[in-house]
């Protein structure tokens, strides 16, 4: 950790090492101006916001460079190589868990590589550079009759790539998916500038080698263009909520509903603290936890899945309450004030994001809740299935403490109970956010011998070690075990 | 800055920028330290004594529109970062940091009164006073459009003299205030608006009529926080014309058209004033008005917010090349505005011919 001031003056890159990257993308796109650097010098890891609020951060990359195509993305990795420098790709820095930032080299900023092409109506696709933001990229798909339905809560401050890098997750997945599940294809950058370019359909034509990429945060290569499914933009669109006695049966409810192939867009499932927390004026679900519901898509559909869903609720004693719960979530979802109104008063607050199957689920929300509730200094520790699938869902938690020592120390006993109960109950570190720095010192146990195997893939792509070094659980990782 | 606004200048800097799509700088740009969310950090660090001011953290102060598009997203009602970056300026012009751009406008309003090298050719504050009296309003056409836009002040005087007002004109030739405002010169903008401020006194009208929506904000909104009283009716010239189309003293033709609508961020997002201008398009015999997909409050700037285009032309004429696309992708032949930064800041940039209201109703006068 340093304070701001020092970082300032950490050592810069050569002349010559500022010149050669000025080759690859012309002098005006390549930056060590202080300002420019500090500002990539973020994401939005609450850790690293409570260092902020000190004047302190992990570290400064050197300089700042801005591609505008793939072979400049090449050049900038062999300039990066034959100098043994890292490279951080960077998109909008809404990344949660560290995975963004810096610990020192070039940022190789992305949000010039923001073309939107070929938006194909036949084959249902959409190509796009990995710099696009997403709200953008919703934008010109809903006015030319799609969607992406790849639909974060970072949706409007985060990029195509910035997806890609963790295996992020929008809030409409359970129709649309997983980010893997929508990119069909990739134009990348490997380490040693190696351009990959694949195609965009069902194949059997060997091991798909961009898949790597996903979940690979930066430390593989460069993602510089996505094709992605789209979908024509939904005829009809239902809301629908119930008020379930208890986790479990709401728990139950959606995967009944999930077993029996129906889709819904967005399945959400608040336990009884949220469900106070997010809907204060809804009677009806006092002392009980919220299921919502949102279908969309051809009519005929949609409304069977509305019936599905409607008895399966009723059945495990649900109470009908409408669709005002859902227009109030979707007018709310994009407010994450709630963060910076706590770090301000000094609370730690945060979210922390696990998966299982469904038979471990239910056990899951009890045992990792309660486990973080007891780490000393926890006021909250609540929790909603924010994602469902077939096979299982994922626990969105929300903490918040007011840490009783060191702000640092609080906050790793938060996400140790968390993920040690996660894993030990069989359930998975993280759905959606990531990796990181935050969860780096969990991974191997995650992986198991998955994790060797991931080490050669890294030294045999990026024999440097230039490619965001010290996370994923690898070298360098400046919050060990 | 005051404790309250520390807290809301630390929940700016500590959102993860949900506005950022819609920052027309950023959008431009593409590099983070023009991102709304960063310009809080900064102004956080400074204030803090974390980092100190140079040259480029100056530059990046001068990297706002104060279009307020960000505020349209934000979460927190009390975050005003527009007005924020304005203080900031004003600490970047005390330290001397400002970049040179900021130099040369403030050197022209001090030599001539407003913002521009060429402009001293118009005297400042010069009354055309009418023979019959008295006086409905005062008409200020604001220096921008004296400067820039003298077609536009000419038909909106066309339009009045058609519904038969009586007024008197007083030449833009010192500016209100904004451009000293919108740079960081406080203190400057105070002294314009104390000269223009007595003049228009002077006129013992009962109202001012500017078709500058700047110049509005200034009049209605700033001036009182400067300390400077006015004393009288502020209105946009769009809000007259309504009031006269309403009134039915205005005889207008018929002629089909179609036109797409851009909404001016201070006469919109800041004063709220959404719906003069399309009332009277709604009351122009033959007009089909196409809304942009992202309007009124989400309407993206031109890129002549804050005096961009004179502090920074490159990035202006950028924006204005996104506003000018956009307005194009409507398919509509022509836009209306009501503001001559708009129309100034538009002008050639694309295919589509951008014009003010008044434009268009001096073209239908029977």
């Amino acid at each position: 950790m340093a304070t701001l001031s020092e970082l300032r003056q950490t050592p810069h890159f050569s002349d010559d090492l500022v010149h050669e990257l000025e080759g690859c993308v012309g002098s005006s796109r390549v930056s060590t101006r202080w300002v420019d650097r500090l500002a990539v010098c973020r994401d939005s890891w609450p850790l690293a916001h409570a260092w902020f609020l000190k004047g302190e951060a992990l570290a400064m990359p050197a300089c700042v460079v801005w591609p505008e195509n793939v072979e400049e993305v090449a050049a900038v990795l062999k300039t990066a190589g034959r100098n043994g420098v890292p490279v951080v790709p960077y998109g909008e820095g809404s990344g949660v868990v560290g995975g963004a930032l810096a610990l020192g080299g070039i940022v190789l900023d992305m949000k010039r590589m923001d073309r939107i092409k070929d938006i194909n109506d036949i084959d249902l696709t959409v190509t796009a550079g990995a710099g696009t933001n997403g709200e953008n990229l919703e934008r010109a798909l809903n006015a030319a009759g799609f969607t992406c339905g790849h639909i974060p809560q970072s949706g409007r401050c985060s990029t195509v790539g910035g997806w890609i890098a963790p295996r992020g997750t929008g809030q409409f997945s359970t129709r649309y998916g997983k980010i893997e599940d929508i990119v069909v294809g990739l134009e990348a950058v490997f380490p040693e500038g190696e351009i990959i370019r694949t195609r965009n359909f069902p194949r059997a034509t060997g091991p798909r080698i961009e898949q790597l990429l996903f979940g690979s945060e930066g430390t593989l290569g460069v993602v510089t263009e996505a094709t992605l499914r789209i979908w024509p933009y939904p005829e009809k669109r239902v809301y629908r909520s119930f008020a379930l006695p208890v986790m479990r049966a709401g728990l139950e409810a959606i995967r009944r509903i999930l077993r029996r192939g129906v889709r819904p867009a967005v399945v959400r499932l608040y336990d009884d603290l949220e469900t106070g927390r997010h809907f204060p004026d809804l009677k009806e679900a006092e002392g009980r936890c919220l299921l919502v519901f949102l279908m969309e898509g051809d009519p005929r559909v949609v409304e069977a899945e509305n019936a599905v869903c409607a008895s399966e609720c009723l059945g495990a004693g649900g109470v009908d309450c409408g669709e005002g719960p859902v227009e109030h979530w979707l007018d709310t979802r994009f407010d994450v004030s709630l963060s910076p109104v706590f770090l301000r008063r000094g609370a730690m607050v945060d979210t922390i994001e696990i998966s299982g199957p469904w038979h471990v689920v239910p056990q899951l929300y009890d045992e990792v809740t309660a486990g973080m509730m007891a780490v000393d200094g926890t006021l909250v520790a609540s929790a909603h299935c924010s994602h469902a699938y077939p096979e299982g869902a994922c626990l969105y938690i929300t903490f918040c403490g007011f840490p009783p020592g060191e702000v640092g120390r609080y906050y790793r006993d938060m996400w140790d109970a968390a993920m040690a109960c996660s894993l030990r109950l069989g359930g998975s570190i993280s759905h959606h956010h990531g990796i990181g720095i935050a969860r780096s010192r969990w991974l191997e146990s995650e992986l198991g011998s998955g994790m060797a195997v991931l080490a050669r893939i890294k030294e045999a792509l990026d024999p440097q070690g230039i490619m965001n070094p010290g996370k994923l659980g690898m070298e360098g990782c400046p919050w060990p075990k | 800055m005051a404790e309250v606004e520390m807290k809301q200048l630390i929940h700016c800097a500590l959102c993860p920028n949900m506005c950022r799509f819609d920052c027309p700088v950023l959008r431009a740009e593409k590099n983070e330290a023009t991102a709304p969310s960063f310009k809080a950090r900064m102004m956080y660090l400074l204030k803090q004594g974390f980092a100190e001011a140079d040259a480029d953290v100056a530059d990046i102060a001068y990297h706002c529109v104060g279009c307020e598009g960000c505020k349209s997203w934000c979460e927190f009602p009390e975050v005003e970062l527009a007005a924020w970056v304005r203080e900031w300026r004003s600490e970047m012009v005390a330290a001397d940091l400002a970049p040179e751009p900021v130099h040369r406008l403030v050197r022209n309003l001090r030599a001539h009164g407003n913002p521009f090298e060429q402009a001293g050719s118009i005297p400042a504050a010069v009354r055309e006073v009418p023979a019959s009296r008295p006086v409905e309003f005062v008409y200020y056409a604001g220096c921008v459009a004296d400067r820039w836009q003298r077609k536009t002040v000419q038909v909106t005087q066309a339009v009045f003299d058609a519904a038969g007002l009586v007024y008197e004109v007083l030449s833009a030739g010192t500016c209100c205030g904004y451009a000293a405002m919108a740079t960081g010169e406080k203190a400057l903008a105070r002294q314009l608006a104390e000269r223009l401020a007595a003049t228009v006194r002077s006129t013992g009208a009962a109202m001012l009529v500017t078709g500058c929506p700047e110049c509005y904000e200034m009049f209605a909104v700033q001036y009182p926080l400067l300390g400077v009283n006015l004393g009288l009716e502020i209105l946009h010239s769009t809000e007259l014309f309504d009031r006269l189309l309403r009134e039915g003293r205005l005889r207008l033709t018929e002629r089909s058209e179609r036109v797409v609508v851009h909404d001016p961020c201070v006469l919109g997002r800041k004063l709220e004033k959404y719906d003069a201008l399309r009332n009277v398009l709604a009351r122009v015999p033959g007009i089909d008005m196409v809304e942009l997909r992202h309007n009124r409050k989400h309407a993206r700037c031109c890129g002549g917010g804050g005096m961009m285009a004179d502090v920074n032309p490159a990035l202006s004429r950028a924006i204005a090349q996104e506003k000018a696309a956009e307005l194009e992708a409507s398919g509509a032949p022509r836009a209306i505005t009501s503001c001559p930064h708009c129309e100034r800041n538009l002008e050639g940039v694309g295919s589509i011919p951008v014009l003010d209201v008044a434009d268009l109703l001096a073209e239908r006068l029977k």
